[in-house]
């Protein structure tokens, strides 16, 4: 019952995925419990292996798992929805066949592999799924302090403008 | 009961009642209070204080939970509202929700508004430019319906009363098409841009100039600024989130205040204005009805002379609501003129292109201006198959690229770097559409608003005059950033864009010398009920290609003083 849960709360409201697929049956976290943020595991795992950390922060550092989660519930519609369930589906049900591990427990290198797959995948569906979470994923890190204040030079009221300077 | 009564009408009677505080409404308060006359503000939204109602201000970029876009949920409730590029997660808080304010669209027309003390002076994009004698001359020359009571000569000395108060920067570019206010120092062109406007003097012979951008910001603030509380613009380049600095003008930050502090303003906000009351014994506007927005409870207040300003749609429909056995087709709509020639700025394209040379070289920082290309089609005679011209912004700039290639480290290596690519160069197209008694307003006949007032249909459209000059616009554009060594040049015609979206609409009860065809004299006052005054976009004969708002300003200066001599002389 706990698997199911999480699946559906992983579809963000949909709860209409019945039919799981046998991989689903071994996993069991209680992280997946919860309102909002439930899935903060598969989802920090996922979003770290499009930017990892290093000696500087990642997508998880800057809380882009979290960005992602809440675009997905807020700002889209049940098309999107379902996409975003399916790839996650699909990197569980790749990682379980290929490394018999759920994605979140692979290391860095094997769940970069499982995501990158998506791109160069046959079905539309899953390359769709590759830029959408990329994409969202750069914007939050982007978007975050430590990348602003860091590597754009970002003050929040400057005092100046200047037309023509040396770059 | 008549004591009481009396007392109730004593209590509720003003000198002035002025409808709307936007950008208009706010200059008929100050200067009505700067005369001494007591002066009754109603404002159909919520209360906006300057700083203290600007709840996203002060925001980090990060701070916002979806990074500036706006949730599903409320674009669903706002499909309208939501197409224009000025709803994001940091303003949409001042702009209404489609469904609370419903509207009927005979044909596709985007209304934009901002209820609220201020209105859409906080969104507004802060062009300034005046018209020249060329622009108010154009309805006579070229044969519209109506054409101007007014010259560049009448509202020139009222361009400069509110561009010294409000704080407009600029370069004197000495230009007859454009002619030069009371400018704070201009914005710094970028180097492309500089370069841009070198090519087009030398490939023009001077009739293409390309400027620095007109706008009122704070680039340089005069005693009159910091004695209303504002100082410099910072360069955030957030406006739509209200300027805690005051360093761009708005009704929040300068003229409501300042009225405030006369002692002579009295805000009413949550009062939504239903109708003007005339009073057949006088023949004359004594007040107007007031429901209020939240409890709908009817009031009435009363005065000697009453503004409306409460922006150009709005305004039309109080009018054309304001029914008495004299007016039966609304206040001062004898010849039944009232709601028809609403006319608007088209937008339907822009351009796009890229220079690859000045690589060694970028702007720095963020500039909320642009550069600016005055008309140059059609100024002195007829040259093209379409009536009018067009306006268009121009921008060079260089930031840097985001280059999102790659996945793991090398994407995050990619991320980090600070690379500069090619300049981009942008330009919006901004069309004079030429007014007509076929794009109207009316009142619907049976259904109703919440607070009683029918509602709006609006039946507005672009014609083959707007797309041929879009066309024209294309075709130039291409030919002159060709002439500046650009590349990659793009023609981005919209396809989706509906009138409204300009934000620029204007008409319905225009200006004129002849009752006949116009519904205001040359003081903005109605002809037929002389103590009534339009001076917001209604009262607009044509809309010529500079961004109104400024004209609006000087428009409301000029008849609020115009109005203080008349009830002087006893005339009102």
């Amino acid at each position: 019952m706990e698997r199911r849960k999480a699946i559906q709360t992983l579809g963000l409201g949909l709860g209409t995925l019945v039919a799981l697929p046998a991989w689903a049956k071994s996993w069991n976290r209680e992280s997946f419990e919860g309102v909002r943020f439930e899935n903060e595991e598969i989802l920090s795992a996922l979003v770290e292996c499009i930017i990892p950390e290093s000696d500087t922060p990642g997508a998880k550092g800057t809380g882009a798992h979290l960005y992602l989660e809440r675009m997905v519930n807020d700002c889209y519609g049940s098309d999107v929805k379902k996409m975003f369930l399916a790839g996650l589906e699909k990197l569980e049900k790749r990682s379980i066949q290929k490394h018999n591990k759920a994605f979140s427990e692979l290391d860095l290198e094997k769940r970069t592999a499982v995501f990158a797959a998506m791109q160069n995948s046959s079905e539309m569906a899953d390359k769709r799924f590759f830029s959408f979470v990329k994409n969202l994923s750069v914007r939050a890190y982007t978007h975050s302090e430590y990348y602003l204040t860091n590597f754009r030079n970002y003050v929040m009221a400057p005092g100046y403008y200047h037309g023509c300077v040396p770059v | 009961m008549t004591y009481i009564n009396n007392k109730a009408v004593k209590k509720n009677t003003f000198d002035v009642i002025v409808i709307g505080s936007g950008i208009s409404g706010g200059w008929a308060a100050k200067e009505f209070c700067d005369h001494g006359l007591k002066t009754l503000v109603l404002e159909r939204g919520k209360d906006v204080k300057h700083v203290v109602d600007y709840p996203t201000a002060m925001m980090e970029p990060w701070e916002f939970e979806h990074l500036g876009q706006v949730p599903k949920k409320l674009k669903d409730e706002s499909p309208i509202a939501s197409k224009t590029y000025i709803y994001k997660e940091d303003s949409k808080h001042f702009i209404v929700k489609d469904k609370e304010h419903p509207y009927i669209q005979e044909k596709p027309f985007d209304w934009i508004r901002g209820y609220q003390v201020g209105g859409k002076s906080l969104l507004w994009a802060r062009g300034t430019q005046r018209w020249s004698k060329y622009d108010f001359d154009g309805p006579a020359r070229d044969g519209f319906d109506v054409h101007w009571p007014i010259g560049y000569e009448d509202l020139a000395p009222w361009y400069s009363h509110v561009e010294i108060f409000a704080g407009i920067s600029g370069n004197k570019d000495g230009l007859e098409t454009l002619p030069d206010g009371e400018f704070l120092k201009p914005h710094e062109q970028t180097c492309v841009e500089k370069h841009f406007s070198q090519k087009m003097k030398e490939h023009y012979h001077g009739k293409r100039p390309v400027i620095i951008g007109r706008c009122a910001h704070l680039t340089d603030p005069q005693p009159i600024h910091y004695e209303q509380g504002r100082g410099q613009c910072q360069h955030r380049n957030l406006c739509q989130r209200g300027c805690p600095y005051g360093g761009y003008f708005s009704s929040n930050a300068s003229t409501l205040p300042w009225a405030q502090r006369t002692g002579n303003m009295t805000m009413r906000p949550n009062s939504v204005v239903h109708s003007i009351i005339y009073d057949e014994k006088t023949g004359k506007a004594s007040g107007v009805n007031v429901v209020d927005a939240i409890t709908k409870k009817e009031r009435k207040f009363y005065a000697k002379v009453i503004f409306l300003n409460a922006s150009t749609i709005n305004t039309n429909l109080i009018l054309l609501n304001s029914k008495s056995s004299r007016f039966p087709n609304g206040i001062g709509n004898d010849n039944e003129q009232m709601g028809k020639y609403i006319h608007f700025h088209s937008f339907i394209t822009g351009m796009s292109a890229e220079y690859d040379g000045m690589l060694d070289s970028k702007n720095e920082g963020t500039r909320p201006n642009g550069s600016y290309i005055p008309r140059f089609r059609n100024v002195k005679e007829q040259e093209t198959d379409f009536l009018r011209g067009y306006a268009a912004g121009f921008s060079a700039t260089r930031s840097p690229v985001t280059n999102s290639e790659g996945l793991g480290m090398e994407l995050k290596n990619n991320l980090n770097k600070t690379e500069y690519g090619n300049w981009h160069v942008g330009s919006h197209f901004m069309g004079e559409t030429v007014p007509k008694e076929t794009n109207y307003v009316k009142l619907d006949d049976k259904q109703i608003d919440a607070w009683g007032v029918p509602l709006l249909r609006v039946n507005v459209e672009l014609d083959d005059n707007d797309r041929k000059m879009a066309k024209d616009y294309e075709e130039q554009m291409t030919e002159m950033l060709t002439v500046a060594g650009f590349k990659n040049i793009k023609a981005n015609r919209k396809t989706t864009w509906n009138p409204g979206l300009d934000i620029h609409e204007m008409g319905g009860v225009v200006m004129g010398n002849d009752p006949k065809t116009s519904l205001l004299n040359k003081w903005n006052q109605l002809h037929h009920c002389k103590n009534v005054f339009v001076t917001d976009g209604a009262c607009m004969t044509s809309n010529s290609t500079q961004n109104p708002s400024l004209t609006y300003m000087a428009l409301t200066a000029r008849a609020a003083n115009y109005a203080v001599e008349e009830l002087k002389k006893g005339n009102l």
